[in-house]
C-alpha cells in the first residue's frame, strides 16, 4: 500500500458506497426525463368524488383533496423542481465565475467594486430577496430563478476569485504569457479547466439547496402556483391535513424532497473523491 | 539516565523496516542497521524516496501513525523502543533525543513568541520557572548566536528570517540537553552563507556537548564537510555507510558512485557528470531484492532473487552488493 | 556579436509605507550569441527579479535593454507579446508544481510556447521533433505532468521554452527540485541543446558549483547590484570582492576556511552613497559607508569594491555579525 493510502485509510475509514450515489441520480433523473409520459393519471385534472383516498392498488400514493393522483404529481414535480435548481445553478456558476475570474485576474479596482457587490448580495436573505424581486417583476417561476441566481453568485465568485488569484502567478501562466497569448484566453482555457473539479463539487451540492429553495419559496406561495404541482406546495396544501390524519399528501412530497437533496449531497462527496488529486 | 557515560552504543537498530498497510504488503523502508555512538556525527544521505525522512521520524520517536515498524533490536541508550509504547518515547523525545526539521518557519506557531517557545521545552524538561525560564531563554537564545537575545526573546515568528527560524528551533532542540540530534535537511531553503553558519553552529555545539548528531541530507557534499561517518541509503534499503573520506576516495556500492559521479562539485566539465538511468522500484510490482538493480550496470540475476549481505571491511566501511567495487 | 545589453537596470516595488523595495539597483552586462552568463545570489539578490525583467514580464523603473541592437526595454510588457523579439527570449522555470498547466498534456504545455491553446497540425510536428531532441517519446507527450517524473516534468518545460527556436533563453533555477542524479541529466540535456542550437543562456542558480559547468562567465548580485562579474573559472577560484569571498568559503567542500558573514538584511530604501555590504564585511573603511563602489576592471574582471588591493589571494575568515 503507498503512503498515501495508508494515510488516506487512516483518517477516513468509512465512506458511503459511490453506487448509492449514482443510482439516486439514476432514479431522480428518469423521474424528471421521462417520468411526465409514464404517470398513470393526468397531474392536474381533478376528481373530486375520489378526494382523499388513502393509498391503495389504483392510487399509489392515495388522492388528494380535490382527487388527483397524488402518484402522479409526486413524479411530475421532480421535472419542475430538478429543473428550477439546475437552471439556477448552472446560470450562477456562468456568471459567479466569470464576475470572480475578472476579479481575481484584474484585482485593483476591479476587484473591489466586484467584492462589494458581492458583499451587498450577502447581505440578503434569499427570501426576502425572492419576495422582492417577485414584487417587482411578478411572481413566477423565472423571478424564483432569478432571486436563486443572484443569492448564490457569492458562492461561486468568491471561491474562483481566491483560485485565480492564487495562480495569477503560477509559473505556467507565465509561460502562456511569455508566449504572446492573452489574458482573456489564458482564463478561460488554461486556467479554468484547473477549476472545474471544485466547482463540479460546488455545484451539486449547491442543487441539493437550490431544491430546497425552491420548495420553501412556492411553500410560502411564490414561484409555482397551483394546480401545477410541486413538492413545496404538496407539502404546504398537505400540512392542512395533519390532524385530520390524511398523512399521505405531505409524507410522499417530502421524503421525495429529503431523497432529491440527499441524492445531490452524496453526489457531492462521491465527486469529491473521485476528483481527489491526491487518488490521480 | 545518562546516556553519555555508558559505553555501549547510543542508538543501536538491527533489522527495522517500516511498512503502510499489513504484513502482506512490502517494506518501504527495509532492513535497517544502524548503530550511533556517543557523540558521533554521523550524515544519511539519500535522495527523494531513499526513505530517510521515515527513517529519521521513526527514531526520533515521531512516525505517522498510519506506518507500523518491526525491529530485532531498536534500542536508544538501553531503553527499548520497539514496544509500541508511546511513553517509552515521550520521555526521551524533547530531552535525549532533539529534533530539529526543515522549513523551521512552519514549525514554529505564528501566535506565540519565539521566547514562549523555547519556555515551553524548558519548562517541560528543566521544570524551570519564572525568573530562571526567562534567563534560560536569553541564554539559550544566546547560544544559538541570535542577537540581542532579550529583545528576540518577545519577536514573533513573522518577524524573523528563516536561518533565525532555524536558529529557534536549534535552542528548541539543545534546550533538554539531548545525547543525540537528529536534523532533517536543517539547511534547505536557507541561502548559502547561512547554511555555513547554521551547521557550523550545529556542529560547535555537538563538538561541545559530546552529543551524537544525525544529519539527514540529500547533499553529498554537504555530508562531507560535517559529518564523521556517511550512511547511503537508496528506496527503503541502506546500500553504504564508511568514514566519509573513505566514501568518497573509494565508494564500494555502484550507486554511491553513481551518485557521486552526478554532483556537480565533483564533476570538472559537464561531460563528467552523469545521471542515473532508470526510476525508483514501485512497491507493490515485484521488487527485485537488492532495489537498485534494475538501474544497476553491474547487476547479475543473483542481486534479484537474493537481498546482498551488508559486509564491513576492516576500516568500518560496508556495502550490501554481490558485485561491489 | 553582443545579443542583450543591460544598461543600469533598476526595478523598484512600492511597499505600503511609502517605502520601496530596490529588488534590482543598476545592473548592468552583456551576453553575447551562442554565449551563457551564470547570475548567482542569495534571497533578495534580485535574481528573479531580473530574470523577468529580461524576459520582459515586468517593466524596469530605470534602465535600458537592447536585444540585438533594439531597445525592448521601453515597451510595456503588456505589449510586448506582439514585438517579433518575444518568440527569441524564452524562460526556463524552476521544475515546481505550477511550472506545466496540470490539466493539459505534455503535448499540449509544450504547444503554450507556440502561443497555442490547443495542438494543430502544423503544431504538433515542431511540437514531436522538440520532444523527440529533449528525450521524451510520443508516449510522454499525451501524459499529464502529474503521470511524468520531476526530470520528464522539466524536459518538457525546456521543450515548451525551446519549440519557438528562441535565441536567448533565460533559465531561473531549473533544476533546484530535482534530485542529484536527475539533475545530472538535465544539465547535461540543457548543455547539448545550448551547443547544438547555439543558444545564448542566462543561467540563474543559487549553486556556485553549477554555474561553474554549465556557463563561461558569472555574475554575482548582492542585493540588486553587482558585485563581481568575470570567467566564471577566474572568479570562482579567485574572488575579488569580499561577499563573492564570502559566498565561495560558505559553499561546502570548497576546501576553504568558512566564513560567517551574519544575515542578509533587505534591499529597503538602500543608501545610494554607500557600498551594501559595508555592514558585513570585514574590510570596511569609511570610504565603503560614503561612496557607492563603481564596477572596475580587476584582471579579466569587473570588481564593485573600494579594497580589491587588500582582496588579493585573502582567505576570507573574520566572522562579522552573528
Amino acid at each position: 500500500m503507498s503512503e498515501a493510502a495508508a494515510e488516506r485509510s487512516f483518517v477516513s475509514p468509512v465512506r458511503a458506497p459511490e453506487w448509492v450515489a449514482v443510482a439516486l441520480l439514476v432514479l431522480m433523473g428518469s423521474m424528471a426525463l421521462i417520468g411526465p409520459f409514464l404517470v398513470p393519471y393526468d397531474a392536474i385534472a381533478t376528481d373530486p368524488p375520489i378526494a382523499l383516498q388513502q393509498p391503495s392498488s389504483a392510487h399509489l400514493f392515495g388522492t388528494d383533496q380535490l382527487g388527483r393522483d397524488v402518484f402522479s404529481r409526486v413524479i411530475v414535480s421532480a421535472r419542475v423542481d430538478l429543473g428550477i435548481a439546475f437552471t439556477a445553478v448552472i446560470t450562477t456558476l456562468l456568471i459567479g465565475s466569470a464576475l470572480g475570474a475578472a476579479a481575481g485576474w484584474a484585482g485593483g479596482w476591479t476587484d473591489r467594486i466586484v467584492s462589494r457587490l458581492l458583499d451587498t448580495i450577502m447581505a440578503f436573505p434569499l427570501f426576502v430577496l425572492a419576495v422582492g424581486i417577485a414584487a417587482a417583476l411578478g411572481n413566477s417561476v423565472s423571478s424564483v430563478v432569478i432571486a436563486t441566481v443572484i443569492v448564490n453568485l457569492p458562492l461561486y465568485a468568491r471561491q474562483v476569485r481566491t483560485e485565480i488569484n492564487r495562480r495569477r502567478g503560477a509559473a505556467y501562466v507565465e509561460a502562456a504569457q511569455l508566449a504572446g497569448i492573452g489574458p482573456f484566453t489564458i482564463v478561460a482555457l488554461h486556467m479554468m479547466p484547473n477549476l472545474a473539479p471544485q466547482l463540479a463539487v460546488q455545484a451539486s451540492l449547491n442543487l441539493g439547496w437550490a431544491i430546497l429553495n425552491a420548495a420553501g419559496l412556492s411553500f410560502l406561495g411564490l414561484g409555482i402556483r397551483p394546480p401545477h404541482p410541486e413538492w413545496g406546495i404538496m407539502v404546504s396544501e398537505g400540512a392542512a391535513y395533519i390532524i385530520s390524519g390524511e398523512w399521505w399528501l405531505f409524507v410522499f412530497p417530502g421524503v421525495m424532497l429529503l431523497l432529491a437533496v440527499l441524492t445531490f449531497s452524496l453526489t457531492g462527496d462521491a465527486l469529491r473523491d473521485r476528483l481527489d488529486p491526491r487518488r490521480a | 539516565m545518562n546516556a553519555r557515560a555508558s559505553t555501549s552504543p547510543l542508538l543501536a537498530i538491527e533489522a527495522l523496516s517500516i511498512r503502510f498497510g499489513d504484513d502482506q504488503c512490502p517494506s518501504t523502508v527495509d532492513a535497517i542497521d544502524l548503530v550511533i555512538g556517543r557523540g558521533e556525527i554521523i550524515a544519511l544521505v539519500g535522495e527523494s524516496g531513499s526513505g530517510k525522512s521515515l527513517l529519521a521520524h521513526t527514531i526520533a520517536g515521531i512516525l505517522t501513525p498510519a506506518a507500523s515498524v518491526r525491529a530485532k533490536r531498536f534500542e536508544f541508550a538501553g531503553v527499548d523502543l520497539r514496544s509500541p509504547q508511546e511513553h517509552a518515547f515521550a520521555s526521551l523525545r524533547g530531552r535525549e533525543i532533539g529534533i530539529v526539521f526543515q522549513n523551521p518557519r512552519s514549525a514554529l506557531n505564528p501566535v506565540r513568541t519565539v521566547g514562549s517557545h523555547i519556555a515551553d521545552v524548558l519548562h517541560e524538561h528543566r521544570g524551570l520557572r519564572f525568573r530562571r525560564l526567562e534567563a534560560a531563554v536569553i541564554a539559550a537564545l544566546a547560544a544559538v548566536r541570535i542577537p540581542e537575545p532579550a529583545a528576540r526573546a518577545r519577536s514573533y515568528p513573522g518577524e524573523l528570517s528563516g536561518g533565525m527560524c532555524q536558529r529557534v528551533m536549534i535552542a528548541m532542540a539543545l534546550a533538554g540537553d539531548p545525547s543525540l540530534l537528529v536534523a532533517d535537511e536543517p539547511t534547505t531553503g536557507l541561502d548559502t552563507t547561512t547554511q555555513a553558519a547554521i551547521l557550523d553552529l550545529i556542529l560547535d555545539h555537538a563538538r561541545a556537548r559530546r552529543m551524537a548528531t544525525l544529519f539527514i541530507t540529500h547533499d553529498l557534499v554537504l555530508a562531507r564537510a560535517y559529518a564523521e561517518r556517511i550512511v547511503v541509503m537508496h528506496a527503503g534499503q541502506i546500500v553504504e555507510e564508511a568514514p566519509t573520506d573513505r566514501l568518497f576516495a573509494a565508494p564500494r556500492h555502484p550507486y554511491s558512485a553513481a551518485l557521486l559521479s552526478a554532483t556537480p562539485a565533483n564533476a570538472g566539465t559537464v561531460a563528467d557528470l552523469n545521471g542515473i538511468p532508470g526510476n525508483l522500484p514501485k512497491l507493490g510490482v515485484s521488487i527485485p531484492a537488492c532495489r537498485f538493480a534494475e538501474r544497476c550496470a553491474r547487476a547479475i540475476p543473483r542481486c534479484r532473487s537474493e537481498r546482498p549481505a551488508f559486509v564491513f571491511d576492516t576500516s568500518r566501511h560496508g556495502a550490501a552488493c554481490w558485485v561491489s567495487l | 556579436m553582443t545579443l542583450l545589453e543591460a544598461i543600469e537596470l533598476k526595478k523598484r516595488f512600492p511597499l505600503r509605507n511609502g517605502r520601496q523595495v530596490h529588488a534590482v539597483d543598476g545592473v548592468s552586462f552583456a551576453v553575447a550569441d551562442g554565449e551563457s552568463l551564470g547570475i548567482v545570489g542569495e534571497s533578495g539578490s534580485g535574481k528573479s527579479t531580473l530574470a523577468r525583467l529580461v524576459a520582459r514580464l515586468i517593466d524596469p523603473s530605470d534602465g535600458v535593454i537592447r536585444f540585438d541592437g533594439r531597445e525592448i526595454g521601453n515597451v510595456p510588457a503588456a505589449r510586448f507579446a506582439r514585438v517579433s523579439a518575444r518568440r527569441a527570449i524564452q524562460l526556463v522555470f524552476q521544475s515546481a508544481d505550477d511550472a506545466l498547466n496540470p490539466s493539459f498534456s505534455a503535448a499540449r504545455n509544450i504547444a503554450v510556447g507556440l502561443g497555442q491553446t490547443r495542438v494543430g497540425a502544423d503544431a504538433l510536428v515542431k511540437v514531436q521533433a522538440i520532444a523527440a531532441e529533449v528525450g521524451l517519446g510520443p508516449h510522454h507527450l499525451s501524459c499529464r505532468p502529474h503521470q511524468l517524473s520531476g526530470g520528464q516534468q522539466a524536459r518538457v518545460g525546456i521543450a515548451r521554452a525551446l519549440v519557438s527556436e528562441p535565441r536567448l533563453l533565460i533559465l531561473d533555477e531549473p533544476t533546484a527540485s530535482l534530485d542529484v542524479s536527475v539533475q545530472a541529466t538535465v544539465l547535461k540535456l540543457i548543455d547539448g541543446l545550448q551547443r547544438r542550437h547555439q543558444i545564448a543562456l542566462l543561467f540563474i542558480s543559487h549553486d556556485l558549483e553549477i554555474v561553474r559547468l554549465m556557463c563561461e562567465r558569472i555574475l554575482v548580485l548582492y542585493l540588486g547590484r553587482v558585485a563581481e562579474i568575470g570567467p566564471v573559472e577566474q572568479v570562482l577560484r579567485e574572488p575579488r570582492h569580499p561577499y563573492t569571498q564570502a559566498l565561495v568559503g560558505a559553499t561546502p567542500g570548497h576546501g576553504r576556511p568558512r566564513a560567517t558573514v551574519g544575515e542578509l538584511t533587505g534591499s529597503i530604501n538602500p543608501q545610494n552613497e554607500a557600498c551594501l555590504f559595508h555592514s558585513r564585511c570585514p574590510l570596511a573603511v569609511d570610504r565603503c559607508r560614503s561612496e557607492q563602489p563603481v564596477l572596475r576592471a580587476v584582471g579579466e574582471r569587473m570588481v564593485a569594491c573600494h579594497r580589491t588591493e587588500a582582496t588579493a589571494g585573502l582567505g576570507f575568515s573574520a566572522p562579522a555579525g552573528c
